[in-house]
């Protein structure tokens, strides 16, 4: 076959050692023995065919199949081969086109897969700082973000079984009928899992409104008690954990375990004045259990040990006009990557947000949630990174306005709520209405 | 051991030429591909790479044959020290180790230069990721300050 240096020929077919290719100089078609090639990386592949290198420049080579895929070029250039060289003898060269990278010497030429490969090694942070860098490390940086979903606010109807899910990322609102919770009390979730507790016959079990499971409990009396888990029951390490006051200076811990036939429930001393020994905020952090009391003392349960004690932390700082509706209902506590956090709000202030410092035992205020969003409602509170950009750095509440359109939520960035108003008192909401779950990835095919 | 193993024949953009045991030379996808698909005695021609950088990459290449072989006694911690230092080297030489690293097909080497630099990266700002890459902003003054904007955050807690 004879071609001149510069035709391009486009490959339409390979099959069996030959490929068909066709010219772009006229519509003549072409099948070429394929004696050898190679490939020398994913824009560049050498073919011998006939004595000659086709230097086939933007095809990706399946070895699998016959199926050329085309890939990107640099030069914008679509699927071609170009008559690159002729061999001499048996020497084979893995050459880059007359374009290619030798003449490329400063990073701001770096070809763009290669980009990526840098900056997916990024953390979240340092991501978007690179973004600001130029317009193509923009491009780049957002390609290879990692985006997580935001956790969804479930809304727990009074009466009929129609349960409402907002989506503030998304500003959407998806319901579900769930006639397997009727009757039922929301006592915490993690993990798209909701543990609940049916008065009636004293049923504590696991439901996953999104897939439907549900995993029973041994069953359990329970009267005003906190309840939370460490994982998803489909999990082999989930603990359930349960704390009551018993006693001005006794809690009484019950735990228990998916496939276990019984609760196991231990008295503890518990050296503090009655009102802060009432326990609340269960979290699951690093291991073990954490709450707070009233007052804000920290309580730790370590469930491999059987072991638990009040920690020497001071609590934290109360905002003014923190009154003792809003011990109960205006304070919140979540963890995040192992620390634990701690959100106060008060009538007329903005929120306040505490991270434990656990070796100096102290809570420290933080300006900032470097990016972390925190959900925060009263049964249990979750903390994501990497939500999508408005959301971050923020702590979202349980509540939305304007019909739906938003949830509130307190911006540390601008350090003001949104919708702007003064002020939202938490201590007057309502707790038991709603919580925050984490929906599984492609939820929306499940409702 | 050494003489009557295999050689590969590589010559580089600058003409040098190596002989380099198949073991180590096949550690890069690219020459095995070439390799396996041609006369074993032939030259392979490595045109995008030079030859100070094709030594460089062939003492990494060598150094990991010769520790997953069990040729050299090194632990885990002493590669990866070696490793450390093995890209302790000027710009213009790593940005030429990542663009030979991809065409010659060596994924760890790939993966140890590009996490190189993207520790170059970590906690930087971007007027300093600029600076020290040498790249030029294309941004108008209002557009960066959009894109700064949407994640204030990540900008304010520098230098702290």
């Amino acid at each position: 076959m004879s071609a001149k240096r510069g035709e391009e020929w486009v490959p339409s077919l390979v099959l069996n050692g030959w490929m068909q290719v066709t010219s772009h100089l006229a519509t003549r078609n072409h099948a070429i023995r394929v004696k050898e090639w190679a490939i020398c990386d994913t824009r560049v592949a050498l073919l011998y065919a006939n004595c000659v290198v086709w230097n086939f420049v933007p095809f990706v080579l399946n070895s699998n199949s016959t199926q050329l895929d085309s890939g990107n070029t640099t030069d914008g250039r679509n699927g071609c081969i170009r008559l690159a060289e002729m061999v001499n003898g048996d020497e084979r060269t893995a050459s880059e086109d007359g374009k290619g990278r030798l003449e490329l010497q400063t990073w701001s030429d770096l070809p763009l897969e290669l980009l990526e490969l840098i900056l997916s090694n990024l953390t979240f942070e340092d991501n978007i700082r690179a973004s600001v860098v130029c317009k193509r490390w923009l491009k780049v940086a957002i390609s290879v973000r990692v985006m997580n979903q935001s956790p969804w606010l479930m809304y727990i109807p009074k009466s009929g079984c129609l349960y409402e899910f907002y989506d503030p990322s998304e500003r959407k609102i998806h319901s579900l009928e769930l006639p397997e919770l009727r009757g039922c009390r929301v006592c915490y979730t993690k993990q798209g899992w909701l543990l609940l507790y049916r008065r009636r016959n004293h049923l504590v079990f696991f439901f996953n409104p999104f897939t439907r499971e549900t995993i029973n409990l041994p069953s359990y009396e329970l009267a005003y008690e906190i309840m939370a888990f460490s994982c998803a029951p489909t999990s082999t390490n989930c603990v359930v954990f349960s704390i009551k006051h018993v006693h001005p200076t006794v809690v009484a811990i019950s735990t228990c375990h998916p496939g276990a036939s019984e609760w196991t429930i231990v008295n503890h001393r518990n050296r503090l004045p009655f009102v802060s020994s009432i326990w609340d905020k269960p979290v699951f952090c690093s291991g073990l259990f954490y709450c707070l009391s009233l007052t804000g003392w920290l309580g730790v349960y370590d469930p491999g040990r059987r072991y638990w004690k009040v920690l020497a932390v001071p609590p934290p700082r109360c905002p003014e006009n923190f009154f003792v509706k809003n011990w109960w209902k205006g304070k919140f506590m979540t963890e995040h990557n192992g620390d634990l956090l701690v959100v106060y709000t008060s009538q007329n202030k903005n929120p306040m947000i505490y991270k434990l410092y656990r070796s100096e035992l102290a809570w420290k205020e933080m300006e900032s949630l470097r990016g972390v969003t925190i959900f925060a409602s009263f049964l249990s509170s979750l903390s994501g990174a990497n939500l999508p950009g408005i959301m971050r750095n923020s702590v979202y509440f349980s509540k939305f306005r304007f019909f739906g359109k938003r949830c509130i939520s307190y911006s540390f960035d601008d350090c003001r709520y949104y919708p702007r108003k003064q002020q939202y008192d938490w201590g007057e909401q309502p707790p038991f209405e709603n919580i925050w779950i984490e929906p599984p990835r492609h939820a929306l095919s499940s409702i | 051991m050494g003489s009557t193993s295999t050689k590969i024949k590589l010559r580089t953009s600058d003409q040098k030429v190596f002989e380099v045991e198949k073991a180590v030379a096949v550690q890069s996808q690219t020459i095995k591909y070439f390799y396996e698909n041609g006369s074993p005695d032939s030259v392979i021609h490595v045109h995008s790479v030079s030859g100070d950088i094709l030594s460089k990459i062939l003492d990494y290449c060598k150094k990991h044959v010769n520790s997953a072989a069990g040729k050299e006694d090194i632990s885990p911690e002493e590669l990866h020290e070696w490793d450390a230092n093995f890209v302790k080297v000027d710009q213009n030489t790593l940005f030429d180790l990542i663009l030979a690293a991809n065409f010659l097909k060596i994924e760890s080497l790939l993966d140890l230069t590009c996490q190189t630099v993207a520790n170059m990266i970590k906690g930087k700002r971007p007027e300093e990721i600029r600076t020290t890459f040498n790249i030029k902003n294309d941004y108008t003054i209002e557009a960066e300050e959009a894109v700064r904007r949407e994640n204030k955050w990540a900008f304010d807690m520098l230098g702290v």
